[in-house]
């Protein structure tokens, strides 16, 4: 396809700089065979690569040996093992795609032995072949593996020494380190003698590194539970990091998500002890049970670990368990009472109560009919006075005051309102036409006003 | 047209080369995008269609490659970037019947970086939502709109930064008891979103605030701002409880109750404006319509015109007050009523200006006794001048120039002294006008002033009956005629002069009608009530 690019491209730019438009025929007149068609031996790995003297009238032979050289690195077949890691372990499709890519530019990058076979040129063009031996190829090929893996067994060592004593963030940091060396081999069989034992080295790797995954616990013996209130969020929740439930892990990154905080989340490194101290997230839930996750986060272990693209992303599909811990909250007793009168009589439906009922009920308060055992009481006083009349139109005048205290006598919230006025047929209807105004104030304003006095937010 | 034509065809060359510039350099972005233009002006051309295709496949692959790299090295936000390009790229040449294949994997690496990308941005913007960063939490969650709308529940989180603050916006101004600010805030949301919160019920609320402060004001009588106030809701909601009847209220009670003491103060032109206008407004309000019948009646205002007798000029006296008679009633004043004073009373004629010169006031109460007359135009004439002028003639001596043609084809010429004749006629008239506009009732003088005016025309021509072109004038040089060539020009203009001259009863009626037109002009803004 790229080839087939390359000639189009290259007639077009031809018939455009030229008068006379050239033929491929009259291209090609004179060119050897492995220009037209590039060898195929099972001996060798071939490699032609051409470049316009248009295009690249400085560099076109360097530009020609790289096509050449990529050429017959893309011949060389990226076969990845049955008994690969990566066959081993379940990988996206993904990630098989990008490690045969990878792998062929890093075949590409370490290619040595090849050698010139010829060059061919016409006054556009210029055209290069190499070849490499397959067999000198495979040769050089287990040099470097057998070098890889002496790295990676130094590095796999320590990271078997650190896991046994129970030091998860440095075993991790070596066996990342151990697998970082034997990267561009993982798609071969890695045999090798570890212990005395004949191992299957890339899989070993890998299994060991997951084995340790579920030793690494978030624990907590504590129970959470929260009222809903102003102070809450200064409260400090407390979770261990321990390896094989037992023995605390420092240095660990954890990360936290509260339910009812939505999107954000907390990162926090276990200290000494391996304890993780944070403090709880500001909530408005209605809620009555809620939820803390915890769960490592390896991710900046990663990237201090290793630079390399592929390591990392196989290291990221590791998953580390999610710990949820249940946050019981619970929601603060409201106690309502209310004096309401229209032109000195008493209401017998009333209106400021039953409005201040359903939002409360509609947050999820509950509401009890003794203040004792009340966490707040709302005491409101409403009535109305009458106004003028014109033309058969009667006004009133409407007083209110608000006043929320809790538990302990303390005004948490006051209002008071002179400015609502009603109008109706009747001095009577007008009365009710101004508590149904305050009816909207209580539930645009005051409501919400309180609400958050209380809680923080609305 | 042509131009036009000529003017594309130059633009798509100029194109076509640049893209194909563009295309020498590898730059298959900007090639094909100009392949494209192209395309479009010129679809029936393969050669462009071929070139489009050709750099839109390799841009393609250029961004296939860029989307597989990107996503290699974990770079979730450019995947989704480029692969939204490509694929826009190959929708848009779609469309122009262009075809570019395209690469399955990219929809994998595009789904799966989308799942990351999404999800790290959605969890950012539910972050701001919990923080309520409503600006940020917008911007993020448009993103991801764009990106892939059924994306989780971002349609509603969207909704919730776009609408929240003005939500609450509205919120504060119904508490600062700014209610249409409010209503119009709940309504912006209302009209975008109809079941965001209680937007509906708020709106109403408000609405019923402002038309409750509305009629408070109303009640106390401060009409100006109860029809503000009023109005705000009548043209929020025209149909809200009886708006519509308090807004006609608070905008014409004033104006009526204004009309009604105006008539009872006998102005009764003032009464009759006050009341018409509310019925402009409304169209009918309270017993407005009988009470305009009763100010237009009150208000009629009977003139009547009286020239003093000139001299000499006796019946062009007359003729003046004809035209002013005329020009008063052409003016539809509905109040101002005209009388000729001969007509209405002929005795009074003679008494209306005493011995002294100055008007009776015995003379105007009888008049407006006997005929309800309520002022008098007095017309005075002064210097009046008519001149009707002579034609005059005079045999002047010229030269025309005679060409002639030889035999052998050459062409000469020579002056001819002959005779024409140059006539000279000029009418003029002109006339000062003073009138008095002078109270039936008090004597007073109510309005006066003074018009002059004049008219005139000239005809100045010659005729001549040999070939008039050829004419030129005459200079005398002691005692001998030459021919004047220099006053060609001007004896040319004076031979197609005008030869008919205004007639002096013509300029006579013109000059009458402008200057009576002036005082009608005065006497129908004259309000007798100022």
């Amino acid at each position: 396809m790229k080839r087939t690019i390359l000639y189009f491209f290259l007639l077009i730019l031809i018939s455009c700089s030229s008068t006379k438009n050239l033929t491929y025929e009259e291209l090609m007149a004179g060119a050897p065979t492995w220009v037209k068609q590039t060898p195929n031996s099972s001996d060798y790995y071939h490699g032609v690569g051409m470049a316009s003297k248009v295009t690249a009238p400085v560099d076109f032979r360097e530009v020609a040996r790289q096509n050449a050289l990529s050429e017959l690195a893309s011949g060389i077949s990226v076969n990845i093992s049955s008994t690969s890691v990566l066959n081993q372990f379940e990988f996206d499709d993904n990630y098989s795609e990008y490690f045969r890519d990878n792998i062929k530019l890093t075949t590409q990058q370490y290619l040595e032995g090849y050698e010139l076979v010829d060059n061919w040129e016409n006054a556009q063009q210029y055209w290069v072949y190499y070849r490499l031996s397959k067999s000198k190829f495979k040769e050089i090929k287990q040099q470097r593996i057998n070098k890889a893996i002496e790295a990676s067994k130094a590095e796999f060592m320590k990271a078997k020494e650190f896991k046994t004593e129970g030091n998860f963030q440095e075993s991790m940091q070596f066996y990342i380190k151990s697998l970082d060396d034997v990267k561009d081999f993982l798609g071969d069989d890695l045999k090798t003698e570890i212990e005395g034992k004949n191992e299957d080295y890339s899989s070993l790797l890998i299994s060991e590194m997951i084995r340790m995954i579920p030793r690494l616990s978030i624990e907590t013996s504590d129970k959470f539970q929260f009222i809903r209130g102003v102070g809450h969020m200064n409260e400090n929740i407390t979770l261990m990091v321990l390896y094989d439930h037992q023995f605390p892990v420092k240095g660990v990154n954890v990360e936290l998500e509260f339910s009812y905080a939505p999107g954000k989340s907390i990162m926090n490194i276990s200290d000494a002890e391996g304890k993780i101290r944070v403090k709880n997230e500001n909530f408005d839930t209605r809620k009555k049970e809620e939820y803390l996750r915890a769960t490592v986060n390896i991710e900046k272990l990663i990237k201090e670990s290793t630079s390399d693209q592929m390591v990392r992303r196989l290291m990221e599909s590791m998953e580390f368990p999610v710990y949820v811990f249940p946050i019981e909250i619970i929601s603060p007793k409201f106690h309502i009472m209310v004096g309401e009168k229209n032109l000195g009589n008493d209401l017998k439906n009333g209106i400021t109560i039953k409005a201040f009922r359903n939002l409360i009920e509609k947050d999820g308060f509950e509401i009890v009919g003794e203040g004792k055992i009340a966490d707040y009481t709302l005491i409101s006083e409403v009535s109305t006075q009458k106004g003028n009349e014109v033309n058969g139109k009667f006004t009133t005048r409407l007083n209110a005051t608000f006043a929320l205290k809790n538990g302990s006598g303390h005004v948490v919230y006051a209002k008071e309102l002179s400015d609502i006025s009603g109008v109706g047929s009747s001095y009577e209807s007008a009365g009710e036409d101004a508590y149904r105004s305050l009816e909207g104030k209580i539930r645009i304003n005051i409501y919400p006003a309180m609400y958050k006095a209380v809680f923080g937010s609305f | 047209m042509a131009i036009l034509l000529l003017t594309a065809g130059c633009a798509v060359k100029k194109m076509i080369k640049q893209a194909e510039q563009f295309e020498g350099a590898g730059m298959f972005k900007e090639a094909s995008e100009l392949y494209y233009q192209v395309h479009l002006k010129k679809p029936s051309k393969a050669d462009y269609k071929i070139a489009l295709k050709r750099t839109g496949q390799i841009y393609y692959e250029e961004l296939s490659g860029e989307i597989k790299s990107c996503f290699n090295r974990g770079d979730y936000k450019e995947t989704v970037y480029y692969y939204m390009e490509a694929s826009a790229m190959v929708d848009k040449y779609n469309r122009t019947g262009v075809s570019i294949k395209v690469d399955p994997m990219m929809d994998r690496y595009f789904n799966d970086a989308k799942d990351y990308y999404l999800d790290s941005r959605y969890k950012l913007g539910l972050k701001h939502i919990t923080d309520q960063e409503f600006v940020e939490a917008k911007n993020v969650f448009s993103e991801v709109f764009q990106i892939d709308p059924e994306y989780k529940d971002t349609r509603t989180y969207l909704n919730e930064a776009t609408f929240e603050p003005i939500y609450r916006e509205g919120t504060q101004y119904y508490n600062d008891g700014r209610y249409m600010e409010a209503y119009n805030k709940w309504e912006s949301i209302y009209l975008r979103e109809n079941n965001y919160k209680d937007t509906r019920s708020r709106m109403d609320e408000a609405l019923n605030e402002r038309y409750k402060e509305g009629t408070l004001l109303l009640m106390s009588e401060n009409f100006n701002d109860a029809a503000h106030a009023l109005g705000e809701v009548f043209k929020a909601n025209p149909n809200f409880k009886d708006v519509k009847a308090q807004y006609v209220e608070a905008r014409n009670e004033p104006v009526y109750r204004q009309a009604k003491t105006d008539m009872n103060q006998d102005n009764c032109r003032t009464a009759y404006f006050g009341f018409e206008r509310i019925l402009n407004d409304a169209g009918t309000y309270k017993d407005s319509k009988t009470l305009k019948d009763q100010a237009l009646a009150c208000a009629e205002y009977p003139v009547a015109v009286y020239s003093r007798p000139v001299k000499q000029f006796g019946a062009d006296a007359t003729q003046f007050e004809n035209t002013t008679v005329k020009n008063l009633l052409g003016k539809k004043n509905i109040f101002l009523r005209v009388f000729e004073l001969s007509t209405i009373n002929s005795r009074l004629e003679n008494r209306l200006i005493n011995s002294l010169g100055e008007v009776d006031e015995g003379a105007l109460r009888t008049l407006n006794r006997e005929n309800n007359i309520k002022a008098v135009l007095v017309l005075e004439y002064d210097n009046f001048k008519k001149n009707k002028g002579q034609l005059k003639k005079e045999e002047l001596t010229g030269f025309e120039r005679v060409t002639t043609k030889s035999t052998d084809g050459q062409t000469s010429f020579y002056d001819k002294q002959v005779k024409y004749s140059e006539f000279f006629q000029e009418n003029e008239i002109s006339l000062t006008v003073r009138y008095k506009l002078v109270s039936a009732t008090t004597g007073e003088t109510l309005l006066s002033n003074t018009y002059s005016g004049s008219k005139n025309d000239k005809i100045n021509y010659a005729t001549y009956d040999g070939d008039k072109n050829q004419l030129y004038p005459a200079k005398n040089n002691r005692g001998s005629w030459n021919i004047n060539e220099s006053g060609y020009r001007s004896l040319q203009t004076l031979l197609r002069g005008e030869t008919q001259i205004k007639s002096i009863e013509n300029m006579q009626q013109l000059l009458f009608n402008d200057l009576s037109n002036d005082i009608a002009n005065d006497i129908n803004n004259f309000n007798p009530e100022r």
